[in-house]
């Protein structure tokens, strides 16, 4: 599965505050009140860390500086991942 | 089972490749769609509102669709050889409205067509970019009417037929760079590097770019 280098560079360095999911969805929010959501099945984990680096193909894995590392099977690739800042405000769609 | 072969020998074969699928220097016999398949490109969408989209930007910013994506998109639709410069890897529902860049909103579009081709689709794109950001039509309608069947959604949204032109014999707005994946460097055509580095891939300098690539040595050259 390829690096992605647009979503790595944007939510690198940014630490988890806490992640909740349902409804086909994980909603991970940043200690900078921006929020990673990604339509997945996958069961919701309990993240902690801050983003190392993102690979995105079928599935998404994100990678963490305490080592962990967690991949969540897209319900649709290229339209499964979002992530907004504070106020709302789209940063990276795909 | 993987079989390793020498660095030159890869290099070599990818170059071939690249030569043989883009510019086969005979006229393509394959298809050229001015209408997607709705069965294989009904269009899809982020969920985004009016004012996700109406921000300047906003398509640079979601544009990411991978080479390898790209090659799924030609080969669902029989589109085994082809020059550069004769498709464009169109969003159906275009970024600008919201659109995703899942493969069931990418379809290859001929640039070559006329006057039903890819510089037309980018006018209604734009046209009704405009209207919704104007608030003078609704951004779901615009999604709808775009992905039912653009060239009457261009009728009705732009009003006039595009102009009739004679296609040139090769041109390339989306020109190929060389990507040195483990340097994140790009080369352009002509380079020294270009198509030989060791772990590379070839794909549109904008794409290049959306994945966060850059120039070598600033100007790829």
């Amino acid at each position: 599965m390829p690096p992605n280098h647009k979503l790595t560079n944007l939510i690198k360095g940014r630490t988890v505050e806490r992640s909740t999911g349902g409804a086909g969805k994980c909603v991970i929010t940043f200690a900078d009140g921006s929020a990673l959501t990604i339509k997945s099945a996958t069961t919701t984990p309990d993240l902690s860390g801050s983003v190392t680096a993102v690979f995105v193909g079928d599935d998404l894995e994100l990678l963490f500086d305490n080592g962990s590392r967690h991949r969540f099977t897209l319900t649709n690739p290229g339209a499964s991942a979002a992530v907004r800042d504070a106020s709302g405000k789209v940063e990276y769609l795909g | 089972m993987a079989i390793a072969l020498p660095r030159i020998t890869r290099t070599a074969i990818l170059i071939l490749v690249a030569v043989c699928s883009q510019s086969g220097g005979q006229e393509s016999e394959q298809p050229r769609p001015i209408l997607p398949d709705p069965k294989l490109t009904p269009g899809d969408a982020f969920d985004v509102t009016k004012e996700d989209i109406c921000v300047r930007g906003n398509a640079r910013k979601v544009r990411n669709v991978t080479p390898a994506l790209k090659r799924q998109v030609y080969a669902r639709y029989g589109i085994t050889r082809w020059k550069t410069g004769d498709y464009e890897v169109d969003h159906l529902i275009p970024l600008s409205l919201g659109g995703s860049n899942s493969i069931k909103s990418l379809w290859p579009q001929s640039t070559r067509t006329s006057p039903w081709n890819s510089d037309a689709k980018v006018a209604l794109d734009r046209r009704l970019h405009n209207l919704v950001c104007a608030g003078k039509l609704d951004l779901r309608t615009a999604q709808q009417a775009v992905a039912s069947n653009w060239i009457e959604a261009y009728k009705k949204y732009v009003g006039h037929e595009p102009k009739t032109f004679n296609p040139p014999e090769s041109s390339s707005p989306d020109h190929e760079v060389w990507v040195n994946l483990r340097s994140g460097k790009y080369w352009r055509p002509g380079s020294r590097y270009y198509g030989k580095t060791s772990r590379g891939e070839f794909m549109t300098e904008i794409d290049a770019l959306d994945r966060g690539y850059s120039p070598a040595g600033g100007t790829g050259q």
